[in-house]
């Protein structure tokens, strides 16, 4: 089977970049330690005095800095340099600690330290992230697809996963497009998918940036080859980007979760716990024995930057037409879950993702998964930080998506904001939040629009937005919060006809009963205006055959009304 | 067909030229081999580019030739963001007739660079993306006998991205040149299907070949 070829072929292709990578890594200057040092070390002459040979002849300008001089000349080649590696400070030792112009050092080993475990993720590992990312998110979920499902079936659908050589080349001729699929496959299933691609990255040893270009480059192999349909790139956006977000939340939550000085019952359930968050870490962890082993956990994870609040109550969702006639009235249950991790106004940015916000809200009548949505920060600049007052400026990368019955809307994002906060007491602030989102892949329903094939009815396209927030935030609860949002899509899926203005607002108050416990109501509305202008030669889809040129524009608004409970987990 | 021809010949023996003095371990460090932090920080590069179309678009525009400006910023320790401003010319297929007798692209992207390997001779893996400014439009000579009447002038931005890899070639510190091979992908075309006389889409699809030359500017 010509695919069994090919996938033998990349198998063969990635396993020789495995080895160039691994190399390519190593001369790129990693941080080395002296277990990784001495096993470059070949032929001692003598056990206590070690040679070290850099394979450097390519690049020796990394290991010159001014701590060269901390090393004695033995002659033109040769540099020497005694010191005791029970110290802190040698054990682990950047190249840039080791001279320059490709010689000999020669550095004297009190004491075997290769007993210091390494944790896995300290370190780049590109086979399994490999092998993770080939078999989690495309080999098994293709195999699955093609083998699992009876295609001899009239109700199975398109035959997508019947590749070959000819659907690779016609997918390559053809270029990008919008897909049919549905709201919840395209706006959900994908940056799940994406988080699977992201985290084979993410836990074994890659950084954020790293790792997002797992996510993509997974998306794009995927895309391009294990479909027979044309590619799509809203899945590629959705599953990059969105998947990066979702990703980097789930990695963090699941190091939380999982407690490698844990012993015992603790520990097993919170790998089990940890490995349902995060699947791909987990299977990493049974591979490398870390699920069991005794070792430091990651130095970011500090329990008190962690906040988890759940809260349930009712929401009633009033619906009215463009005419402001009321239309039906629904009420829900409503539960939610929120994570704060690190604090935005505490100014505090090391790597991306230093602080996020991440929610998930399930309703009690279809659909169930209401809403979800993530944050993490990027960059950040301090502006301002004086006792009474600080402000500073951050990129975010944001992933949306609300899915009720009076509003549909989902995008990937990318947020530039203003951070502030205004000291009124010791206990009681004032925070506020301006931002300009852009948004490179937003979905939003179309009302004359239907893919009867894969079941899409709404507009994908790129757009722009805005927030607007203030809080008035005492000891650990925001007591009354007022939140605008506006986003506007210009349509670029076929029929591109159309174009959205997406509205959002909200008011909330919290009064808290006890610390960990707060009694809140809330009101809020939704408003999609969606403008349309059909050519006079469309013909569309609600009378099939017949011209859509009359279509109106529409405008729909949702207001809601929530009343609930919320505890502090942690 | 000749152009890649000679971009697979010069690449051939930049390669083997580059490869054979990396294996030499007494190369001056000047020439290039151990210089690659200084040779890559802050360069500019100007480079040729040809593409080969396929697809629907492909059917249409036979190939498009032009320049990149690029400009590129090493980050420590493989990496290289690039950012670049070009020119391509789309030749029309003869016998082809869309309604304009000129399309130019105008690339606006950045991206990135992976080395794999940092010598003289500097292998990579290459992702770019950005906005293709096209412009179709409508330049008859007076002298000629054209009596087709093509569309109102077009002005189009759309999403383009490119995959691909290639390599750099350091002569000297500052000078190199550049080869690299690339796929590319931009929107033109979404066709439509749902008119009376429906159209499929033509994505601008191709494999794009460029050679070029590199100077580092200093800090």
């Amino acid at each position: 089977m010509p695919i069994n070829k090919f996938t033998l072929f990349i198998v063969l292709v990635l396993l020789f970049a495995e080895i160039k990578f691994t190399s390519a890594q190593e001369a790129a200057g990693e941080k080395l330690t002296l277990k990784s040092l001495t096993e470059k070390i070949s032929g001692p002459d003598d056990p206590d005095i070690i040679k070290l040979r850099f394979n450097s002849g390519t690049s020796a300008e990394r290991y010159s800095s001014s701590v060269i001089k901390d090393f004695s000349e033995v002659n033109s080649n040769v540099l020497s340099k005694s010191f005791d590696v029970k110290s802190d400070k040698y054990n682990s030792l950047s190249p840039k600690q080791f001279p320059a112009n490709n010689k000999e050092v020669k550095i004297k080993l009190s004491k075997d330290n290769s007993d210091d475990y390494i944790p896995w993720e300290a370190n780049r590992h590109f086979g399994l992230a490999v092998f993770d990312e080939l078999f989690f998110n495309i080999a098994f979920p293709w195999a699955l697809a093609r083998f699992g499902r009876d295609w001899e079936d009239s109700t199975a659908g398109e035959r997508w996963p019947f590749i070959g050589f000819q659907s690779i080349w016609s997918n390559i001729q053809k270029g990008w497009n919008y897909d049919g699929d549905n709201f919840t496959t395209n706006l959900f299933a994908h940056p799940y998918g994406g988080n699977i691609f992201f985290n084979s990255g993410r836990v074994n040893g890659y950084n954020f940036w790293e790792s997002s270009a797992f996510a993509l480059a997974g998306s794009y192999l995927w895309e391009s080859f294990m479909e027979t349909n044309q590619p799509a790139i809203n899945d590629w956006v959705n599953t990059g980007m969105n998947g990066a977000a979702f990703g980097e939340i789930l990695y963090r939550l699941s190091t939380y979760i999982t407690d490698n000085q844990a012993r015992g019952g603790h520990r097993v359930w919170t790998e089990i716990v940890g490995g349902i968050v995060n699947p791909v870490r987990l299977f990493n962890r049974l591979v490398t024995g870390e699920a069991s082993r005794i070792f430091p956990n990651p130095s970011w994870r500090q329990l008190d930057n962690l906040e988890i609040a759940m809260d349930a109550g009712t929401r009633v969702l009033f619906e009215e037409d463009s005419t402001h006639n009321p239309g039906p009235k629904e009420l829900d249950g409503i539960f939610e879950l929120a994570i704060h991790f690190g604090n935005a106004y505490r100014l505090e940015h090391a790597t991306p993702f230093s602080h996020f916000y991440y929610n998930i809200e399930i309703a009690s009548s279809s659909p169930n998964l209401t809403g979800m949505n993530a944050e993490g920060s990027l960059f950040a600049v301090k502006l301002s930080d004086k006792p009474t007052s600080k402000h500073s400026l951050e990129t975010t990368l944001n992933y949306n998506y609300e899915n009720n019955p009076g509003f549909l809307y989902g995008n990937a994002a990318i947020m530039e904001q203003l951070n502030s906060l205004f000291k009124i007491s010791d206990k009681l602030d004032l925070r506020t939040k301006l931002g300009l989102r852009l948004i490179p892949m937003g979905g939003t329903p179309n009302d004359y629009f239907y893919d009867s094939l894969d079941g899409r009815s709404y507009d994908f396209g790129q757009g722009l937005g805005a927030i607007g927030r203030i809080s008035l935030h005492m000891g650990d609860w925001d007591i009354f919060t007022i939140q605008y949002d506006l986003d506007y899509i210009w349509t670029q899926s076929e029929p591109t006809y159309s174009k959205h203005f997406l509205q959002g607002g909200t008011l909330d108050f919290q009064l808290p009963i006890k610390d960990y416990f707060v009694f809140g109501v809330g009101a809020g509305y939704y408003k999609r205006k969606s403008y349309y202008f059909y050519p006079q030669d469309y013909f569309g889809y609600n009378v099939p055959g017949q011209p859509e040129t009359n279509a109106p524009d529409v405008s729909f608004q949702t207001p809601i009304v929530r009343v609930f409970f919320k505890t502090r987990i942690l | 067909m000749k152009i890649i021809l000679l971009i697979f010949v010069v690449s051939t023996l930049c390669f083997t030229q580059s490869y054979s003095q990396s294996l030499n371990t007494k190369t001056p460090a000047s020439v290039g081999s151990k210089d690659y932090l200084k040779q890559l920080n802050n360069q500019v590069f100007l480079s040729y580019t040809y593409i080969r179309n396929l697809g629907n678009f492909g059917n249409t525009y036979k190939y498009g030739s032009g320049i990149y400006l690029n400009y590129g910023k090493y980050f420590p320790n493989s990496w290289l963001a690039v950012a670049r401003v070009g020119f391509i010319n789309q030749e029309l297929r003869a016998g082809v007739d869309t309604g304009y007798t000129d399309f130019k692209v105008y690339p606006v992207h950045i991206g990135g660079r992976f080395y794999v390997y940092k010598n003289m001779f500097m292998p990579y893996f290459s992702f770019m993306n950005g906005l293709n400014l096209i412009t179709n439009s409508n330049h008859f000579s007076p002298q000629s006998n054209e009596t087709t009447v093509g569309g109102e002038d077009q002005f189009l931005v759309r999403y383009a991205y490119q995959v691909g890899f290639g390599f750099d070639v350091k002569f000297t510190r500052q000078f190199g040149i550049n080869l690299n091979i690339n796929y590319n992908n931009s929107f033109y075309d979404d066709g439509d299907l749902y008119t009376e006389n429906p159209t499929p889409s033509a994505m601008m699809t191709g494999f794009e070949y460029s050679a070029g030359i590199s100077y580092d500017i200093g800090k």
